[in-house]
């Protein structure tokens, strides 16, 4: 192909998918008359389109629409991205305190009238009074129990300690 | 008329039946995309998976000012680029400059049918021809004679004037033409 033939490459691409107009058609036309490069080069563009075009198209495999959706609908509810994400125990474990502060409540209603009674008579924790036989549960309504001391008891007590065996030394 | 313009305002909505129907009206010719693109079957459906994912996040942005199968394969298309550049810097795969293309996959599919068994065989023809492009190439001549969008489709997908859009289909198909020439000679 000559510089001048490289004006007619648009028209190769065109007349040989088809998508050139008669007038575009006509022009290569009379240039390919006198041109066997470019003709060569027509029919090399045509039987390309053509064999590119008879190709089989093959698919997606099965499920694949099934599992883009599970997918999408994962990130559209917010699920966690991975399972590192569903060992974040920070959050799970923040996400509990309300269902023990619940829990707790249940079991004081529960136990009814009479344990506001013993509530309100429940021996203070100190060093200086006998706590020996007291369960560990009673530091719940102790007003000389930290807050920090209260969590470490839930975490580390059994129910059937008494607050004897978690007193620190003094 | 975008037949598919119903289905993206629905999806669009948050409607996730109308985004599936999407997908399964486009699944199987994203993923025959993905495939010719990326030269590897196997990452094929990632790629398809990934656009898909990438497009129902930006559905938003979709104004229908192209069609959406348009809009789909300009994601496709970007996600394939990725997904060929991070093949590069891992080494496994090279910009092809006349070499030979990729071999298929051996002992794939051995096809209980000779019909199957002619269609793996064509396509991986297909595919090891096509993996003999370079890159800009392939894009332009997969969209036109394959997917038959038409020349201002695909310059206003690939952001390129028309001019060049038909110089790489050109200059791809003869390019085609001498690596299937070749292969019939083998």
């Amino acid at each position: 192909m000559t510089d001048n033939c490289a004006a007619f490459t648009s028209l190769l691409v065109r007349v040989a998918d088809g998508t050139a107009s008669a007038q575009e058609q006509s022009r290569l036309d009379a240039h390919i008359a006198t041109c066997a490069s470019c003709a060569a080069a027509l029919d090399d563009q045509r039987g390309v389109h053509a064999w590119l075009r008879a190709q089989p198209v093959t698919g997606a495999s099965w499920g694949f629409d099934t599992r883009v959706m599970a997918s999408i609908r994962a990130e559209a509810e917010g699920h966690p991205g991975s399972w590192l994400d569903s060992l974040d125990f920070r959050r799970w474990t923040w996400r509990l305190v309300p269902v023990a502060a619940a829990l707790v409540l249940a079991v004081v209603s529960v136990t009814g009238p009479d344990a506001a009674v013993q509530l309100e008579t429940a021996p203070t924790v100190d060093s200086t009074t006998a706590t020996d036989a007291w369960p560990v549960s009673s530091a719940l309504w102790s007003d000389t129990v930290s807050e920090s001391s209260l969590l470490s008891l839930m975490l580390s007590a059994n129910a059937d300690d008494t607050l004897a065996m978690h007193r620190k030394d003094q | 008329m975008d037949a598919d313009l119903e289905l993206v305002g629905k999806a669009r909505d948050g409607d996730m039946e109308a985004f599936e129907a999407l997908v399964q009206r486009h699944q199987h010719r994203l993923v025959h995309f993905a495939r010719l693109m990326v030269s590897n079957p196997a990452d094929a459906e990632d790629v398809a998976q990934e656009t898909l994912l990438r497009a129902y996040r930006a559905l938003g942005q979709f104004r229908g000012q192209s069609a959406f199968r348009t809009w789909l394969y300009q994601i496709a298309t970007n996600v394939a680029r990725t997904h060929l550049a991070k093949r590069r810097d891992r080494h496994e795969v090279q910009e092809p400059e006349g070499a030979e293309g990729t071999t298929g996959d051996p002992g794939r599919e051995r096809a209980s049918g000779e019909d199957v068994e002619q269609r793996v065989i064509a396509h991986d023809q297909l595919r090891r021809a096509l993996a003999d492009l370079p890159g800009d190439w392939r894009e332009a001549v997969v969209l036109r004679d394959i997917e038959g969008l038409d020349y201002k489709e695909i310059a206003a997908l690939l952001g390129i004037p028309m001019g060049t859009v038909e110089s790489r289909i050109f200059r791809g198909r003869q390019r085609l033409k001498a690596t299937l020439k070749g292969a019939t000679h083998d």
